[in-house]
Formats: structure tokens, C-alpha cells, sequence
């Protein structure tokens, strides 16, 4: 891969390097890969979270603090998202590029012995386990983000439709897990996940900008040097099958603008030569502002604010997502089935087809133009059973045709409906009830 | 060519950029960054959601319009005779967008390719306004969707709760896209007198930075330029008193946890000093809230916020605020530690480590944000619209500022009757 470079540093965990000398900032992150399971996505989700809180060289969050502040504000973050049938943990940083540094400071060097530091290095109690007070509270931080799932409608009705498309299979689960499996976590249960982790999981660390990054790879090296590894390769795949009869779920809540998400089935697998095809139709469907969706559905009907589709290359899924008032809920529904009908017609100009092709290029070319994009890009395909750049995925657009769109969009078999819908009386929110509310 | 060309320069970062002022008073600012694929244009005018009272100078008296306005010119502007402003895009693959904040509209691309072509269908649409009355009509129903849609967003109410506990009649407290209601009353002659207000060039900019060609660019927006008369726009500010409406301010809505906002009322301070004060305050934020302030780690370790809890410096024309917020089980609480630690503070003074630290992490994120196409051009674009700052004004006067310059803003503000506390609880 152009511009890339890798060195396995020890089974199953790569380090992977993109130098650029146009960016004034790094970012170097360490994500694992593991399956998703009921036993263990919820200690698993919290991990990185836990070991935030404190090294055993550097025991608390202020002292984390201050380090990251004198490097110039560089931030530690972590995040848990799900990949296919797999669950992704990551723990990042980001910061200053050295040449800016007004002491002459390595920042990155510094950076990623933090960064090891936070990952291998935990603080521990005498008994082996970590911290019961931290263990408590981030669990109870956990607890009330699961809960919370409820605040962002859009996402909410988006992660109901995933958990209902796979009826139970592996790939539903929520990528934190349910407020029964967070509720078992314990000292005890993190130090096993951790543990397992380290021994088992996929490891891929990127590190992308402008620092010294030898110096950050021999940092990693020394820090996994004595780690003992027995890596599992993950399955990290499982495509949503065909089903007969389409599965409709209704819910209500205290909303004002109701949610649907049509999810339709696509039936291709990770490498399939049609997935090119399966994203420009996409893009031409709903996946830009002049796609069929945006013009039709939203601008010429005003029938949603939003109304965008979406592709699951790992899941074979595409998901049509919109807000919409509750009284306009079947109308929108016909009127979207009918622009995906359109799409299995060929009812589409060649400007449209070469106008969302124009827009991919345009998203695919700007990936290079910052580290956060780049590695986004490079770790979906690092995860990926085939690899390509951007530009490779540039030349494979180019050769789609108007018949592959046709074929792309025939493959589309409607799986699921999920409405969110304003419970009754529900419709508005209250403004005497705001003003009322004086202070005495 | 009646475009004048002026450079600025950073000397911390070796690096500069063209500012040309056309005659009729537009002011255009260009950042090339050959070495990137991107180029990130914007088109924007000094006129906001704030912007509800105002004249030219040549008129009798001001005119008062209805809330929300300048978002909805801002969707129907993408609106021509012949269909929409996003179709010009579409045919040169850019990615175009637009947006409302308190107080600007700007109307931007980013493109990879095609450059040229966007910049012109860009000079085109902005410059180009259409509004009939049936097309204002018909735009209600997405807009009043819009409205929606941000009603049951609880980080969205919580917030603009918060506005409306702080301030008694700066519009500042009314939100970006108006009420159902409000919008009702718009109709396009209205739509027009906005537009021929705001819309003179006397009151826009055009930033861009990334990937293009200098001269060319000036050369399509000289080209691009209608003729157009030289206004200069009086705003009018209804008396803002000190004192904040309510203390506290409750919703209850679907959510799992409350979410808050607290925040202390501030004076607000002359435009050419926003970007400065604004950093100062972030500073001070910062030490007294930051991640590695004792408070956070108090606030953390008692299980009183997560790491979401943040601070922010609000400012702009004729408001000011310092606002913490998150999601607690116990906001009162944690606005009871808030006002305590910023009395300590006061009584106590700052210390030059937390000082330091905190002006080196603001340093860090100024000049990070210099390599990014986007973020140079909206810097370039909202300095200028303070009293035609540099986008390097942060990092010009970062290195000067001093403890006893954070002291003063500490002990001269942070009033402990002027506070508003604004809660999004569970139903």
C-alpha cells in the first residue's frame, strides 16, 4: 500500500506508520479487534475507560492530565465501535507535531510511552485487580451511557434496527453491551477481559502525521517485548441472510418528530466485485444532496428533514434512515419505496450516475488531507480481507456500469421497518410549562 | 485589477496568507496549501440569528423581523429560477453546504477537483437570490421539520434553555432557526430586505484555503463580482441588563440522565477584543475546570460527571458567558463545587504551573489547526469578521498573555448572583 509502512511487532499485533511533513499534529492509536460476545462486550467496552483513570508510574487521572497537558494539550481518547461480527476498542492520542514544540520536547516519543503506559501498564491493587472504587465508577458511568442511548433519537432508532436485523445472532448486540451485562462487570471480570485481550486479540497500531516515529515504533517494541501472546484470529463476518417476510416493530416515545429505518438486505459478501456498484447506487439513492431520496422524498414532498441511506459493506446491509412527522409516516414510506423502485428500474439519468460518482471521487481523494481521515481509512482496510487505497478504490468506481446499478439495486430485498413514533399527546413541547419555572 | 493585496504573516509558523479588499468594500483572504488535495471555500456575510433589528444608513428607521430569518434565507437562497444551487455542484463533484451561527451565514464547498467551476457556481448562487411566494411557502414544512427535529434533541434544549434563563431581550437567546410560529410570518419581500441589507459586499468575506490557484481565483471573483452598492448595515441591540432572567431553568424530556448547563454572565467586550478575551477565558477555564484541574478530578472521582463534562467561552456581538455543562445525576451539586472552587480562586489567585500548563494546551490546539484546509478558512473568516482580526491573532498574542491578565477577568467577573443553571431531567 502506498505510503504505509508495517512491522509486525509480535503475533497478531502490527504497527503501521504513515510519515506526512504536511501535518502540524500525530495521532498514534492502538485498537484491538475481538469478537463480539454476551459474556464479554461489556468488560470489554469498559476497559480503556478503566485504564484512563490511572498507570501504575502514574496513579491518577490529574497526573494523566498533566502530562497530556504540557505536551501542548495533546488529548487521550478511547472509543468502542463494532466492526462486522467484531468488536473494535481503540485508545488514541493525538497532539502537536514536534517541530512546533517551544522547548525542543519529543512530543510524540512522549506521547506514545504515555500511550503504552496507559495500555500496558495499568495501576493495580495489591490483590492483582484493579481499582474497586474506579471499577465502580466507570461502571456506573457505563450504565448511565447504555441508558442514555434513548437521548439521540436518530441513533437510537439506528442501533434498534441493527439489534433487530440480527435477530438475535451475535452482531446485534450493542457494541457496550446490555445494562444486564455491564451490571456484571467487577474488579475481578476486567482484569480477565483485559488479560484475555492482551494475550488473544488482533492489535493494529497506527500512527500517522509528523513526529519521530521510529523513536514511538522502539517504544512499542519495548513495551510488548516480554508480552506472552496466544492471538485468535476472529471471524470477523457474518452476512445477514435472506428472509421471506419482512419484520415491522413499532415503539413509541415522548418525541415530536417520529423516526423510521427501512433496512433492506443486499446479499454480498466482503469481497464481492459488486460492491463498487452497491455504493454508487447508494450514493445515487440516498447518499447525497441530489440523490433520489434528498430530492424527491425531502425537497420536492417536504415530507422528512432528513432521508439518507446508508451501506454496511460487513453486514450486507442497507439502511434507509428518515425523521418525519407522525402523520406523514406512511406517506414518506411509500414515497421512499418508490424512489428504491426506481433504482431497480434503471429509471436514472447518466448525470446522476456520474454526478455521485464525481462525489466519491471527491470524498475518496480528500482522504489523504488529515490524519483523523486517513486513519479511519486504513484501519477499515487493515481489518479488511483485501486492502486498497483510495485512489485504487477511485479506479474500481470508475468502471462501474448503468447495468451494475441495476443488478446492485435488485439485490436490495427490504428486511426490517422500524418505527419510532410520538406517543400520543406527546406532539409539542410545553411552553407554559417552561415558563412556570421561576426561581422563588 | 481593483482588488489590493495585503500579506499576513505568522513568523511562529513560517507561514502566510493574501487578504485583498475590492472596491466595494469585500474583503477576500486566500491560504494556499498546495501539498493537500482539498480546497475549502466560503462565502460568508456578518449577519446571524441575532441580526432581528436593523438598518441602512440611508434609512429612516429600523425594522424589526421575525425570528429565525437569516437561517431561512440561508436555505432558500440555494434556490434559483432554475432549479438548485446544488445541482451547480453536482456537476463539478465539490461538496457544498451552508450554515447559520448567532452571527454569520457562510456558504461553502470543499472539492478535490473542479475547483474553478465550484468557485464560480459558488459567486453564482450566493450572489443570485430568487424568492417568490410560492417557493418561501413551500420551504416551511422542511424548515418547520427542522424545528422539530432539534425539539427532541436534549443537548439542543438544555442548551438553548440555558440562553433564555441568561438573557432578558438579546436575541442571542432566541434559536437559529426561529419557532414554528415565527417562521409563519416570513414571506419574501421580507426575505428580500434581508438579503439587501446583509448581502452587500461591504458586509461579506470570502475565505479560502487548500489546493487552488491564487490568481486564478482572484480572477474568477473579480469576474464574478455584480456591481453593487455600498451599504453599511446599523444593527440594533435592545438594553441587555447584567442580571439573568432565571436561576434556574428545567425540562423534562426522554433522557436517561439530566444534562446541564451552568453559567456565569459576563460583560460583553468590544468585537476587535472577542478573539483574545475568548482564549484568555478559555485559559481560565481551563485551570479552573480543565482535566487536570483538582475540581474535574474531584467531580470525576465522585461520580459527578463523566468525561463529557466540558467548558466553553461564549461570545460574540454584544454577549458573554462562561458556560460549564455535562450530564450529572446532581447538577445543583455540581454547580455548588463550581461556584466554590471559582471563589477559592478568586480569594486564592491562579498558579503559575496551572497558568503555563493551560496557555501551552491552547498553544498546541492553535497551531494543530493550521493544517487543515477547513479549519484555516473558518479562522480566517470569523477573525475577520471581528473588527477585521488576523487568523493568527491567537497565536500572535498567546505567548504575551500573563497570569495577571486571566486574574483580572477572574476577579472582575464570575458574579455569583449572574448564574443560570438549565436542566434536561428524565420525564
Amino acid at each position: 500500500m502506498e505510503g504505509i509502512q508495517t512491522t509486525t511487532l509480535c503475533d497478531g499485533v502490527r504497527f503501521h506508520t504513515i510519515s506526512d511533513s504536511r501535518f502540524k499534529r500525530n495521532r498514534i492509536t492502538i485498537t484491538f479487534l475481538t469478537e463480539l460476545s454476551n459474556e464479554n462486550v461489556s468488560d470489554n467496552a469498559m476497559l480503556f475507560g478503566l485504564l484512563k483513570n490511572g498507570t501504575r508510574l502514574t496513579p491518577s487521572l490529574t497526573e494523566i492530565g498533566k502530562k497530556l497537558a504540557a505536551l501542548y494539550g495533546a488529548g487521550l481518547s478511547d472509543a468502542v465501535s463494532k466492526f462486522g461480527s467484531c468488536q473494535l476498542l481503540s485508545l488514541g492520542c493525538g497532539g502537536m507535531a514536534d517541530r512546533y514544540a517551544l522547548d525542543g520536547e519529543q512530543i510524540s516519543k512522549e506521547l506514545a510511552e504515555l500511550l503504552c503506559e496507559v495500555a500496558f501498564d495499568p495501576y493495580l491493587e495489591e490483590n492483582g485487580y484493579f481499582c474497586e472504587a474506579y471499577t465502580e465508577l466507570e461502571k456506573n458511568r457505563m450504565l448511565d451511557d447504555i441508558r442514555s442511548v434513548i437521548n439521540d433519537k436518530r441513533g437510537y432508532a439506528l442501533s434498534r434496527t441493527s439489534q433487530l436485523v440480527a435477530r438475535g445472532k451475535n452482531f446485534g448486540i450493542p457494541r457496550l453491551g446490555t445494562l444486564e451485562t455491564a451490571a456484571k462487570i467487577t474488579p475481578q471480570s476486567q482484569k480477565a477481559a483485559y488479560d484475555a485481550l492482551l494475550k488473544t486479540a488482533q492489535i493494529e497500531i497506527l500512527c500517522i502525521g509528523n513526529g519521530d516515529f521510529d523513536a514511538v515504533k522502539d517504544t512499542f517494541a519495548t513495551a510488548l517485548a516480554n508480552m506472552r501472546r496466544e492471538y485468535l484470529p476472529v471471524v470477523k463476518n457474518e452476512i445477514l441472510q435472506r428472509v421471506d417476510e419482512v419484520q415491522r416493530v413499532s415503539e413509541q416515545m415522548a418525541i415530536s418528530q417520529a423516526k423510521m429505518v427501512m433496512a433492506f438486505s443486499v446479499g454480498t459478501h466482503e469481497t464481492d466485485p459488486l460492491i463498487p456498484a452497491i455504493r454508487l447506487m447508494n450514493a445515487m439513492l440516498g447518499g447525497t444532496v441530489t440523490s433520489k431520496l434528498f430530492v424527491h422524498v425531502r425537497e420536492e414532498k417536504s415530507l422528512c428533514y432528513y432521508c439518507a441511506s446508508r451501506y454496511d459493506r460487513l453486514k450486507s446491509l442497507l439502511l434507509i434512515d428518515s425523521g418525519v412527522q407522525q402523520q406523514n409516516i406512511d406517506v414518506a414510506y411509500d414515497a421512499i419505496l418508490e424512489q428504491v423502485e426506481a433504482m431497480k428500474q434503471g429509471n436514472f439519468t447518466d448525470e446522476e450516475m456520474d454526478q455521485a460518482r464525481l462525489a466519491m471521487i471527491n470524498s475518496y481523494r480528500a482522504v489523504s488531507d488529515s490524519p483523523f481521515s486517513l486513519e479511519n481509512w486504513y484501519l477499515g482496510q487493515l481489518l479488511s480481507e483485501r486492502m486498497f487505497t483510495p485512489a485504487q478504490e477511485i479506479e474500481h468506481l470508475k468502471a462501474v456500469t448503468r447495468e451494475q446499478i441495476i443488478e446492485a439495486a435488485n439485490r436490495m430485498q427490504l428486511d426490517t421497518v422500524y418505527r419510532l413514533e410520538c406517543e400520543p399527546g406527546m406532539n409539542a413541547v410545553n411552553e407554559e410549562e417552561f415558563e412556570e419555572d421561576e426561581e422563588e | 485589477m481593483s482588488m489590493e493585496k495585503k500579506i499576513v504573516r505568522s513568523e511562529r509558523l513560517n507561514e502566510s496568507y493574501s487578504v485583498y479588499t475590492h472596491s466595494s468594500g469585500l474583503t477576500v483572504m486566500m491560504y494556499p496549501m498546495p501539498e493537500f488535495s482539498t480546497a475549502y471555500a466560503m462565502f460568508g456575510t456578518k449577519y446571524g440569528s441575532i441580526d432581528t433589528m436593523f438598518k441602512k444608513e440611508s434609512d429612516e428607521q429600523f425594522i424589526t423581523v421575525p425570528e429565525g430569518i437569516a437561517h431561512y434565507l440561508e436555505h432558500k437562497l440555494f434556490e434559483s429560477e432554475d432549479g438548485d444551487a446544488f445541482s451547480l455542484f453536482a456537476k463539478t463533484g465539490a461538496s457544498a453546504n451552508a450554515f447559520t451561527t448567532f452571527d454569520k451565514t457562510c456558504y461553502l464547498f470543499s472539492t478535490t477537483q473542479n475547483f474553478e467551476e465550484s468557485l464560480d457556481a459558488l459567486m453564482e448562487f450566493v450572489q443570485h437570490p430568487y424568492f417568490t411566494k410560492e417557493n418561501v411557502e413551500k420551504e416551511q414544512g422542511i424548515i418547520a421539520q427542522e424545528i422539530k427535529m432539534y425539539e427532541d434533541n436534549p443537548s439542543w434544549r438544555v442548551y438553548f434553555n440555558l440562553l433564555r434563563g441568561l438573557y432578558h431581550n438579546h436575541s442571542v437567546h432566541t434559536e437559529i432557526a426561529g419557532t414554528v410560529e415565527s417562521i409563519s410570518r416570513i414571506n419574501a419581500d421580507l426575505l428580500y430586505a434581508c438579503y439587501h441589507t446583509f448581502y452587500n459586499l461591504n458586509n461579506m468575506a470570502i475565505s479560502i484555503a487548500g489546493n487552488f490557484n491564487e490568481e486564478k481565483a482572484v480572477e474568477i471573483i473579480e469576474n464574478a463580482l455584480l456591481p453593487c452598492e455600498k451599504v453599511t448595515v446599523e444593527r440594533s441591540m435592545p438594553y441587555e441588563p447584567d442580571t439573568v432572567v432565571q436561576h434556574e431553568v428545567r425540562q423534562k424530556m426522554a433522557v436517561a440522565m439530566p444534562l446541564f448547563y451552568c453559567a456565569w454572565k459576563e460583560k460583553p467586550v468590544e468585537e476587535e477584543m472577542l478573539p483574545v478575551v475568548s482564549m484568555q477565558y478559555d485559559i481560565l477555564l481551563d485551570i479552573i475546570a480543565g482535566d487536570c484541574s483538582p475540581l474535574y478530578s474531584s467531580l470525576y472521582n465522585e461520580g459527578l460527571i463523566d468525561a463529557g463534562f466540558d467548558s466553553e467561552s461564549f461570545m460574540g456581538r454584544g454577549y458573554a458567558a462562561c458556560i460549564f455543562g455535562g450530564s450529572s445525576k446532581d447538577p445543583k451539586r455540581v454547580q455548588q463545587l463550581l461556584i466554590e472552587e471559582i471563589a477559592r480562586y478568586k480569594e486564592e489567585g491562579i498558579d503559575e504551573e496551572s497558568f503555563e500548563r493551560a496557555k501551552k494546551s491552547i498553544y498546541g490546539a492553535v497551531v494543530g489547526s493550521f493544517d487543515s484546509a477547513d479549519e484555516i478558512a473558518s479562522t480566517m473568516l470569523s477573525a475577520y469578521f471581528c473588527a477585521g482580526s488576523s487568523a493568527y491573532v491567537e497565536l500572535d498574542t498567546i505567548s504575551q498573555m500573563t497570569k495577571a491578565d486571566v486574574e483580572t477577568l477572574l476577579r472582575s467577573g464570575f458574579n455569583p448572583e449572574h448564574i443560570t443553571l438549565s436542566v434536561v431531567e428524565p420525564m
